[in-house]
């Protein structure tokens, strides 16, 4: 979380980028946040399952962020937006 | 006399409640006051002549540069500063809205907790659309306090390195009591218990 986030490099994530959904929303490890708060995140919004919702949120602590969710430029912007509501780190990002 | 049961929130059939004692009903108040203070009112509409103008409501695109105000409103790009301006330029109104209705709703329910002796506890039920308020309200004072007292990694023991009279050991004591009442939330709410 302190270290600069490198934008280049591949993220992490069970999320599946095709050519048509190019854009992903990633969500960045944060020292406050709770786990099981950011697992709730994932579910209410998302409408992932918890073993989904908890997969994603271990990799954001694990690995510093995840892919969450992919889809077009204007879907992705929307789901940053309600991330940052749920005061989540997120953005988002082409997928090349 | 004083009552001494559990505080926090609790849950049953009835519905969410919760209880604190008259010094946590003030503390959690001020709480509530200085975000609302953080935050700010949406910008209201300056009765703008262009019909258009108004329908699209103010401006709010200005990226906050108090940090603890930027950790609430983050960019949404990482390394293109024009479209993290055109992105706060359309979400930043509706979110600093949505955050301020929040408080709202979390105000209310301390205004029902009536004032009490700081060793006495108050109780108020509490609405489940009051209970998903109370979740991210709790959330945005812990990411505000977290900015203050310099919290910036996993496993930080940021005490550590405070002198004994640190007047951020008190605001660190504040910080882990919402980190308790957070926690107690997620415990009672529908569909929550990992």
């Amino acid at each position: 979380m302190t270290v600069a986030p490198d934008v280049g490099e591949e993220v992490s994530g069970d999320t599946e980028v095709s050519p048509d959904r190019p854009w992903v929303t990633v969500v960045w490890n944060d020292p406050v946040n709770l786990m099981e708060y950011v697992t709730r995140v994932f579910m209410d919004y998302f409408g992932y399952d918890r073993d989904k919702a908890t997969v994603l949120m271990l990799d954001v602590h694990n690995e510093g962020r995840a892919a969450v969710s992919n889809g077009s430029r204007e879907e992705m912007e929307r789901d940053v937006e309600a991330m940052h509501g749920y005061g989540l780190w997120a953005t988002l990002v082409k997928d090349d | 006399m004083a009552l001494t049961g559990r505080r926090g929130f609790s849950g049953g059939r009835r519905g969410i409640r919760l209880r604190l004692d008259g010094a946590e009903v003030q503390v959690l108040g001020d709480l509530l006051d200085q975000l609302t203070a953080l935050v700010g009112s949406p910008a209201p509409v300056e009765a703008p002549s262009d019909p258009l103008a108004a329908m699209m409501g103010p401006d709010d695109d200005e990226r906050p540069s108090d940090p603890a105000l930027l950790r609430l409103f983050p960019d949404g790009y990482l390394s293109d500063e024009e479209a993290a301006g055109e992105f706060r330029r359309y979400t930043q109104g509706g979110l600093r809205r949505q955050r301020s209705e929040r408080l709202e709703a979390a105000r209310a329910v301390i205004a029902r907790m009536p004032t009490a002796p700081a060793d006495q506890v108050a109780t108020a039920e509490v609405t489940p659309a009051e209970a998903d308020a109370l979740l991210v309200v709790i959330n945005d004072l812990r990411l505000v306090l977290g900015v203050r007292l310099g919290i910036v990694a996993d496993d930080q023991d940021v005490v550590e390195d405070w002198d004994d009279d640190d007047p951020r050991r008190a605001t660190f004591g504040v910080y882990q009591w919402l980190t308790w009442l957070q926690a107690g939330l997620l415990d009672v709410l529908p569909g929550g218990g990992a």
